[in-house]
């Protein structure tokens, strides 16, 4: 009992997280038209400087608000001056994200090297807390509070602001949107700084229970292209049902059987593809 | 009594809550030349789209020589002698003249490529496509590339490649539009010369040839049959002049 | 065949045939054997590219899962050779089968990611199932086969093999080219609803292609398990696609010899490089980046349309 309990809660805190990575591939897909297959890596950026930040004892929180503005400016300068002047050309600009993501990748490995870096949570969420006679882990009832806030303010940002409405409309059809004077490309960037930011907050925010290590980045990809994948692109509610369904069976086939943790996932993507190649939530994009 | 060519029967499609065809019926025999007009928007390019099968409709019946085809795929529905053009050209750009024939002729086989060997070793099937391109005119134009050619020429190729695979019933959207006088009267007689036993519905802005050309006329407007007839009828209609005018 | 393509024929054979000769340590005829190999994987993955437009970003699995297929079965169940090679590219042309279907439900960059999404699925599971793969520490072979009575154990019997496949390969993608197959499969490229109405199966034509690719590839990862005597998850990783990807994009997608010059070239930048500093991912992606802003087309077409620019 005690197990399933645990590991429930642990594909929960898992799907959190993967909302944090996923949400923000989902919208720059949407809008851009792009995988930002840096993406893994900015998640991986975020881990590593909030682990640099929390060695100099700087405050948690504070500490994965100033690695998401890291990454966040550092997103807004990958969509500036790399992928804008690649407009119209959406194979090259995926490239260029996957070539991005093998030099952050290797230029963690060169400051950081190799050695995984543990982040300490904050002192006071690290017990564990008994309900009903049960122990859960604190801060991963934590990690998984953080990320619903997380997506309720998304989803605020999204629906009542005028930010928002802009997106939405550039995620429906983007010229439709060019065409009544949105100013797509500064869009572009809010929503490339909004992705990065989300990742690098993630990054920290998941650090406790992944911590940073070389690699994550590659472990962290494919979890962001399979949510999108099922819960379809650009749809905040199919990232977020897409990141719950992809923690629990990430995190119950980590448990039950190690060796195909990886395969096991493989299963719900196939069955969507299947079904709906567009994702539980997807559109035709236009 | 004979079998229709194209019987659409109650066809209706709407995307995302906008209805783009509402309730057509249309009866084609075999043979007829007609002519659909309407406004643009009105739904014309709509009903060829499911005609050919690029969407399926939400409701409503297509039958082709008496076999429905309401939800078969576009090729099936090729291979049983539907062709079409495009109003927006759609041409192999890096392809000679002759290799965009042959390409609609390996189509019209129907699969099991009888040729992993060399595409120009296939003689007779090149001889055919030469024949359709000398056919419209085309026959020095063989061997050149498309992206060297002029509009004009790529209208006709378009024009080749859909009667190299010999349709029964052909659907031409627009096979005028962007021409020359001059190039205007060109394709004018080449469609005067298509066999009566290829039955053809066209969509034709060019009402000086279109009105020539065709034995019956459906008004679409608002994806709806307004009014069909023969010539004289729909002209007459005080409701055609409605549409156009918008009354 | 003309007098012209046969003589480029010939020039094709000499080339590979001078090589060994021109490069006598074991050393550097070593290299050059990786670099036909990895031709051979890039000229396979072109297929998909270069004649169907379709971005592979997962074409490692086609590498990885033969060599882990030679390298169980030599190893683990004492295959010999002869049915151990053929299990191994029946093993990678199913598994291109399969993945054909799933990936094709989706076309452009849906492809892509799912390409992504197979190729890493692929990668964890040679990483995780440690019982078959051996996990990070990979398989080792005992030493290379002989095949036919020839013992390919030295480099220069080895490397004769592989230019005999790669000069296999190269003239069976070049009847590929000029057949009625080629020619639809550069029709789903480029025009794919127009194909449809011309009575063409687009989704048969795309999977036959994956299809093939994925033997291609497959013969390539037979080449590598047994060039290297060695297969780790490595083999298998998104940075080996994208590997790949880059020879055919560098060389020139579509083009026959794009894919072998972009593989020699990369190949060539990855040894001298790696033998001074260690910091190879850095320069794949700088790679990728400046590939892609500069000469998207590649550098065959590129310096094929400036030798004609020459000549005008």
């Amino acid at each position: 009992m005690q197990f399933w309990i645990v590991q429930s809660l642990n594909s929960l805190a898992m799907g959190g997280l993967l909302f944090l990575l996923s949400a923000g591939f989902s919208l720059i897909f949407g809008l851009l038209r792009i995988p930002n297959l840096a993406h893994g890596a900015l998640f991986m950026l975020g881990a590593y400087f909030g682990a640099t930040l929390l060695a100099s004892h700087m405050n948690f929180w504070l500490a994965a608000l100033v690695s998401g503005l890291g990454v966040g400016l550092i997103g807004v300068v990958l969509e500036a001056v790399l992928l804008r002047r690649l407009a119209g050309n959406e194979q090259g600009q995926v490239l260029v994200t996957l070539g991005v993501a093998f030099i952050i990748a290797d230029l963690c490995l060169l400051t950081w090297g190799g050695d995984p870096m543990p982040l300490g949570a904050p002192r006071a969420l690290r017990p564990p807390v008994f309900i009903g006679g049960f122990a859960f882990p604190g801060y991963r009832l934590v990690v998984l509070g953080f990320a619903l806030v997380c997506a309720l303010l998304l989803w605020l940002l999204l629906e009542r602001t005028r930010l928002g409405a802009m997106i939405r409309a550039g995620v429906d059809d983007r010229e439709m949107a060019r065409s009544v004077g949105i100013p797509v490309s500064r869009l572009f960037s809010a929503v490339f700084f909004l992705g990065a930011f989300l990742a690098g907050v993630g990054g920290v925010v998941g650090g406790p229970i992944l911590s940073a290590y070389p690699g994550l980045d590659a472990d962290m990809l494919p979890l962001a292209l399979v949510v999108v994948i099922l819960g379809g692109v650009g749809s905040l509610p199919g990232a977020l049902v897409g990141s719950f369904i992809v923690g629990g069976i990430y995190n119950f086939g980590s448990a039950l059987f190690p060796d195909f943790a990886y395969v096991v996932l493989f299963l719900p993507m196939v069955v969507v593809l299947v079904i709906k190649p567009t994702g539980l939530f997807g559109r035709v994009l236009r | 009594m004979t079998v229709p060519a194209l019987q659409i029967t109650q066809l209706a499609k709407s995307f995302g809550g906008v209805a783009a065809t509402r309730g057509v019926s249309l009866t084609i025999m075999p043979g007829e030349r007609r002519l659909l007009i309407g406004p643009n928007g009105a739904g014309k390019t709509t009903l060829f789209n499911q005609i050919a099968g690029d969407f399926l409709p939400d409701s409503g019946s297509i039958e082709l020589f008496g076999e429905t085809i309401t939800r078969l795929p576009t090729r099936k529905r090729v291979h049983m002698g539907l062709g079409r053009t495009y109003q927006v050209l759609t041409l192999f750009p890096r392809d000679t003249f002759l290799h965009n024939v042959a390409l609609s002729l390996i189509g019209s086989e129907g699969g099991g490529w009888s040729a992993w060997g060399a595409l120009k070793h296939r003689s007779a099937m090149l001889e055919q496509a030469e024949q359709a391109l000398v056919g419209v005119g085309l026959g020095q134009a063989a061997h050149r590339r498309v992206s060297e050619t002029s509009y004009g020429e790529r209208r006709r190729l378009e024009l080749a490649m859909a009667l190299a695979q010999k349709p029964r019933l052909l659907l031409l959207d627009e096979p005028l539009a962007g021409l020359s006088a001059e190039e205007r009267e060109t394709v004018r007689v080449l469609l005067e010369q298509i066999p009566r036993d290829v039955t053809i519905i066209l969509i034709e802005h060019d009402m000086d040839v279109a009105l020539a050309f065709a034995d019956q006329i459906t008004l679409l407007n608002f994806g709806q049959v307004i009014l069909e007839g023969t010539r004289a009828e729909v002209i007459a209609d005080p409701r055609t002049r409605e549409v156009y005018l918008g009354g | 065949m003309t007098g012209r393509q046969l003589a480029a024929w010939a020039l094709v054979a000499l080339a590979l045939a001078v090589v060994p000769v021109l490069l006598p340590s074991a050393f550097y005829l070593g290299i050059a054997t990786h670099a036909l190999i990895f031709a051979i994987m890039a000229l396979s993955l072109n297929i998909l590219i270069g004649h169907g437009g379709m971005t592979s970003l997962g074409h490692a699995v086609y590498l990885g899962v033969p060599a882990y297929g030679v390298a169980v079965m030599t190893m683990q169940l004492g295959w010999s050779p002869v049915p151990t090679i053929l299990f191994a590219l029946a093993l990678g042309t199913a598994t291109a089968a399969l993945f054909g279907v799933l990936a094709l439900r989706a076309s452009g960059l849906g492809f892509l990611m799912i390409t992504l999404a197979l190729g890493q699925v692929m990668w964890g599971a040679a990483y995780r199932w440690v019982g078959l793969t051996g996990g990070d520490n990979g398989i080792r072979l005992s030493g290379r086969p002989t095949l036919f009575g020839i013992n390919l154990t030295d480099a220069v019997p080895f490397y004769i093999f592989v230019a005999l496949i790669l000069f296999m390969a190269l003239f069976c993608l070049w009847q590929l080219d000029r057949s009625a197959f080629g020619a639809c499969l550069r029709g789903t490229r480029d025009q794919p609803r127009r194909m449809r109405m011309l009575g063409h199966d687009v989704w048969r034509i795309r999977w036959t292609a994956f299809v093939l690719a994925g033997f291609w590839g497959s013969v390539s990862g037979v080449l590598y398990c047994y060039d290297y005597q060695y297969v780790s998850p490595a083999a298998l990783s998104l940075p080996q696609s994208a590997e790949a990807l880059l020879m055919v994009v560098l060389g020139g997608a579509g083009t026959l010899a794009g894919p072998v010059v972009g593989a020699i070239v990369i190949t060539a930048i990855k040894t001298i490089v790696s033998s001074y500093v260690d910091r190879w991912y850095t320069l794949l992606g700088l790679t990728f980046i400046i590939v892609v802003s500069v000469m998207p087309t590649g550098l065959v077409p590129g310096i094929a349309a400036w030798v004609k620019g020459r000549r005008a």
